[in-house]
């Protein structure tokens, strides 16, 4: 299910049970790998995204939905690539 | 209207009676200014361009003078122009007439051409041309006028087999140039938002390539990095290495969530979350000085987006879409960004377009903080599917355009062409790299920003003269040419 987005202005960032609570939904209704995103540090805006319905009477500082909508590559080919899965060695790997 | 009495009257007297006659021919359109009928009739009625054959018993090429006593006046309309620039062709070489192949009589003129004739290029008003055709072959017993049509080089499409290859894509951007300016995407990293990279495919065709597997990233939290199955990501890791062959690339295979390559954009957002979070840290604390995100995918119809036009939630034409706000963020914390323009351009867009190429640079795409790439094949020529201008936040874009449709990584089987936007997309953001190479992002020095970054390439980029944006190739052919004199404006 793509969810919606909404985003909450306040200086602080909240936790997923605050930004819950505020929008008036389950805590499950939060998507927990989304988390509470910050977009904008200056405005103090944040996001999270929902699943499932929102009352329309958002409290205050909170904006929303916006739309989640599907992206996909710009290649112009519809071709299978070629499968060459195996797992890759370790070359030049410059992460610590 | 008096007599004419020098050319120039002539002229005016011709083109009053051109527009009278066009007036007559067409009707008044139910338009009510003669300035509005004068536009109207413009567009659908022009001069057009027609062949004359002209027998020559001489052997010698016909004038115009000679071309003109040929077709007395009365065949001859007003509007009639030879031009006098076209020198004539000679299409036969001997002389007296052959008869046409039997199979052939139905279509051809009763006879050959004669060896000796000639072809010339006339124009003549539209409205006079049944006129001049009628009398021309009444006078000479046969067709003598013939089309001739407006063509135009056909532009590459999907399907299309590759043109060139990425020597000359690298040749094309100065690439070797670059790296004799120690340009080499050296202590870059480049984030690639994509399927996912397969690190084997790149080093089994001689690429030495960095992978930051520590930094890169998967919404699905699999640590897989380097490892997934050769495709759209392995294809612009590619193209990124064109340019920057020392950058260090970050895979970031967000457009997995969904199990195929369909994703969603709150994926990107999280990606983009990632980003930020170490782009954010002082400098010296950042694990790399500068970071380039290419992005090579796009909504590709307005109905993806469940919101209808003027809805605040929108995001293909919101700026304020968090998404959109997220990406200006990025960009003021040092990121240079860098989006294809999508693949609905007017001659050949993509399927997933269903013919729709108006407005099709869409969200984040078209924000004023990414530089947005449309694609020319290694020959400068504009490819059918770069999505076309404006954009629908920012309105010039694409910025610039580079190579696409080239054979290079080969990721979707072997003698395929690397395409799309998608293609062009990295191959961008591997000159950001290298630039930022020698050129790193710093928060202090307002000169090494991804603003000005954006700016100087497009002030950089090879356009006609006097054209300072196109809604096709953006500001330009992004080239590495001029870089010279890089640290003069980074």
């Amino acid at each position: 299910m793509a969810g919606q987005i909404f985003t909450i202005e306040r200086p602080d960032k909240p936790t997923l049970a605050e930004a819950a609570a505020a929008l008036h939904v389950a805590v499950e209704a939060l998507d927990a790998k989304f988390g509470v995103i910050t977009v904008d540090p200056r405005r103090g805006l944040h996001t999270v995204l929902v699943h499932g319905e929102v009352p329309e009477e958002l409290a205050s500082g909170f904006s929303g939905p916006y739309s989640n909508p599907r992206i996909e590559p710009a290649n112009v080919q519809a071709a299978e690539p070629a499968d060459e899965s195996a797992e890759s060695p370790d070359v030049a790997d410059s992460s610590t | 209207m008096s007599p004419a009495r020098n050319q120039m009257d002539i002229d005016s007297q011709g083109s009053y009676d051109i527009l009278a006659r066009r007036r007559r021919y067409l009707g008044n359109l139910g338009l009510n200014s003669l300035a509005d009928w004068q536009r109207r009739v413009n567009e659908v009625m022009a001069d057009v361009s027609v062949l004359i054959l002209q027998p020559s018993a001489a052997a010698a090429p016909p004038t115009s003078a000679s071309i003109m006593a040929a077709t007395p006046a009365p065949a001859r309309p007003a509007s009639f122009r030879v031009d006098t620039a076209f020198p004539a062709v000679q299409i036969g070489g001997g002389a007296g007439r052959r008869p046409a192949p039997a199979a052939l009589t139905a279509t051809l003129p009763t006879g050959t051409p004669d060896p000796a004739s000639f072809v010339v290029r006339a124009t003549v008003d539209e409205t006079d041309l049944d006129d001049l055709d009628n009398a021309l072959k009444s006078q000479h017993g046969e067709q003598v006028v013939f089309s001739d049509p407006r063509v135009e080089p056909a532009q590459t499409c999907g399907g299309d087999p590759p043109v060139g290859h990425d020597g000359d894509v690298r040749a094309r951007l100065g690439a070797d140039r670059l790296r004799e300016l120690g340009l080499d995407g050296r202590g870059v990293a480049v984030a690639v938002m994509d399927t996912g990279i397969n690190l084997q495919h790149l080093t089994a065709r001689g690429r030495a390539v960095r992978l930051d597997r520590h930094l890169s990233w998967t919404p699905n939290g699999l640590p897989t990095p380097g490892a997934y199955a050769v495709g759209h990501g392995t294809m612009c890791a590619w193209d990124v290495l064109l340019a920057a062959p020392e950058a260090t690339l970050l895979d970031f295979a967000l457009l997995q969530s969904t199990g195929g390559i369909t994703a969603l954009l709150s994926d990107a957002l999280r990606g983009y979350n990632e980003l930020l979070g170490w782009m954010s840290l002082p400098n010296g604390e950042r694990p790399y000085h500068s970071l380039v995100v290419s992005n090579s995918w796009a909504m590709f119809q307005d109905s993806w987006d469940p919101f209808p036009p003027g809805h605040s939630g929108r995001y293909i034409d919101n700026a304020n879409h968090p998404f959109n706000v997220l990406v200006g963020t990025l960009s003021q914390a040092g990121a240079d960004i860098v989006f294809c323009a999508g693949n609905c351009g007017p001659v050949c867009p993509d399927g997933r377009c269903q013919g729709d190429s108006t407005g099709t640079i869409r969200g984040a795409n078209s924000s004023d903080d990414v530089l947005c790439v449309g694609g020319v094949d290694v020959n400068g020529a504009l490819v059918g599917y770069s999505s076309q201008g404006p954009g629908r936040i920012g309105q010039q874009k694409p910025d610039l355009v580079t190579c696409t449709h080239f054979l290079g990584s080969e990721s979707f089987g072997a003698g395929t062409p690397d395409s799309g936007t998608s293609a062009a997309c990295p191959v961008a953001a591997g000159v950001v790299a290298a630039l930022r190479s020698a050129f790193p992002f710093d928060p202090g020095n307002p000169t090494r920003s991804p603003a000005n970054m954006r700016n100087y390439l497009r002030q950089h980029a090879v356009r006609a003269p006097g054209q300072p944006w196109a809604a096709d190739m953006g500001f330009g052919e992004l080239s590495s040419f001029e870089f010279d004199n890089a640290g003069q404006h980074l």
